[in-house]
């Protein structure tokens, strides 16, 4: 006769959004110390909403105690009593993602919805790249025809995407979503990983150790132009060019790992939380009345780097005045 | 001549695509050819890509390689990708 195995129950109930994740991170914790397979009960009935950083970090979380192989049979999922957060869920591919080798069929017919993008997991650089192409294409629809907008939005994404693929030493990849708030003329797009989370990543580096004190101090040094925890591989400027491209469109990035929280862009925070998180959430709150503009955030990562670098000089030869 | 816009649309990205295009390139001037890097229809590039491109190109790569058809920006961010990796500006040199 097999033990019966230990059982636990999460639940979560209320809306969720980016600015009280601190409470979603609270009522996760059970799950994120799991060691060994529980029943695992997640009640999600007196669920009313869920931004795209709540559902991505949620979706994270269940997909990797899923494979890990730390749900026990038995474990289930409590559907929400609010019809429209249980057709939301779905509209957002909650289940699809997270039981990506069965067929979930939609309860509703699928009204496309601009700004809108279901979750994404992404393990190979190309789902890096599709994840980030998508996400850009959801906040083009909300922004307007502008192909700079777009093209910034792609440069950046794929640059947030890619930190997952080559910072997050994870199996589990990452997890994204976008969604359009018309009310704050913002759309949030949000990237999530449960790997080694920055301080851990940073640390490889000696010349970044002794600066990651903590959490918060990781994610400071991380967003600096030119720090990377691996400086023969990557560059440092991923982060750095999301900030000036936030800074220009007045958005604003927020950087969850650890206990470390900041805000760049208007009103800036940063803190040292409670409940941490295993891993790294970076969300972008990008103002849809406000411009994108790549060329400027190119311009300024670069006065930044010759700040650290000193001039910009090279032995490029060109063919033509307009190339050089 | 290596036209990027043809083989990867307007908007350069990803590290991995761009270390393939960069061994081309190795692989091209070590046959002692000159190479033609061709800008026209490039509209962005990420900081991920020009770093993997132009920055981790050996020295003396860099001498058979030629720019062509990119806006003053483009050849801007070729720089500064180029000039970070400097040996003189690497913090791990």
């Amino acid at each position: 006769m097999s033990a019966k195995r230990p059982e636990l129950t999460v639940g979560l109930s209320g809306p969720y959004y980016l600015h009280t994740l601190k409470k979603l991170l609270r009522e996760l914790q059970p799950l994120f110390s799991l060691s060994e397979p529980h029943v695992v009960r997640v009640d999600l009935s007196g669920l009313t909403f869920m931004g795209p950083a709540a559902l991505a970090l949620t979706l994270a979380t269940l997909s990797k105690l899923r494979s890990e192989g730390l749900l026990a049979p038995g474990s289930v999922i409590t559907a929400p009593r609010s019809q429209a957060m249980f057709t939301y869920l779905y509209r957002m591919d909650f289940l699809r993602v997270l039981f990506e080798d069965a067929h979930v069929e939609d309860p509703v017919e699928r009204h496309v919805s601009t700004g809108l993008r279901e979750c994404r997991h992404f393990t190979t650089e190309d789902e890096c790249l599709q994840a980030a192409r998508d996400l850009a294409e959801a906040v083009e629809e909300k922004v307007s025809p502008d192909e700079m907008a777009k093209n910034s939005l792609y440069v950046c994404l794929s640059e947030l995407a890619e930190n997952v693929f080559f910072h997050a030493a994870t199996p589990y990849g990452g997890f994204a979503a976008a969604q359009p708030f018309a009310r704050s003329k913002e759309i949030e797009v949000a990237i999530v990983d449960l790997g080694v989370g920055i301080a851990a990543s940073l640390s490889q580096n000696p010349e970044y150790a002794a600066e990651v004190t903590d959490d918060l101090a990781a994610i400071k040094t991380a967003i600096r132009p030119t720090v990377t925890a691996t400086p023969g591989r990557n560059s440092g400027y991923g982060l750095a060019f999301t900030r000036f491209l936030l800074d220009i469109n007045k958005g604003r990035l927020i950087v969850r790992s650890g206990r470390g929280y900041l805000q760049e862009g208007a009103h800036r925070v940063e803190r040292i939380d409670d409940y941490p998180l295993p891993g790294t959430l970076v969300a972008l709150r990008l103002r849809t009345d406000r411009p994108f503009d790549s060329v400027k955030a190119w311009d300024l990562l670069t006065k930044a780097i010759e700040e650290i670098l000193g001039a910009i000089s090279d032995g490029f030869r060109a063919s033509n005045d307009q190339a050089r | 001549m290596i036209k990027l816009a043809d083989e990867f649309g307007p908007v350069l990205a990803g590290r991995v695509t761009a270390v393939g295009i960069r061994e081309e390139i190795e692989s091209l001037a070590r046959q002692g050819e000159d190479v033609v890097i061709d800008l026209d229809g490039v509209e962005a590039i990420s900081p991920s890509f020009a770093d993997e491109l132009f920055g981790k190109l050996p020295a003396a790569v860099k001498e058979s390689i030629t720019f062509q058809g990119g806006s003053p920006f483009l050849e801007h961010i070729a720089r500064m990708a180029r000039t970070s990796r400097d040996p003189g500006n690497d913090p791990q040199s």
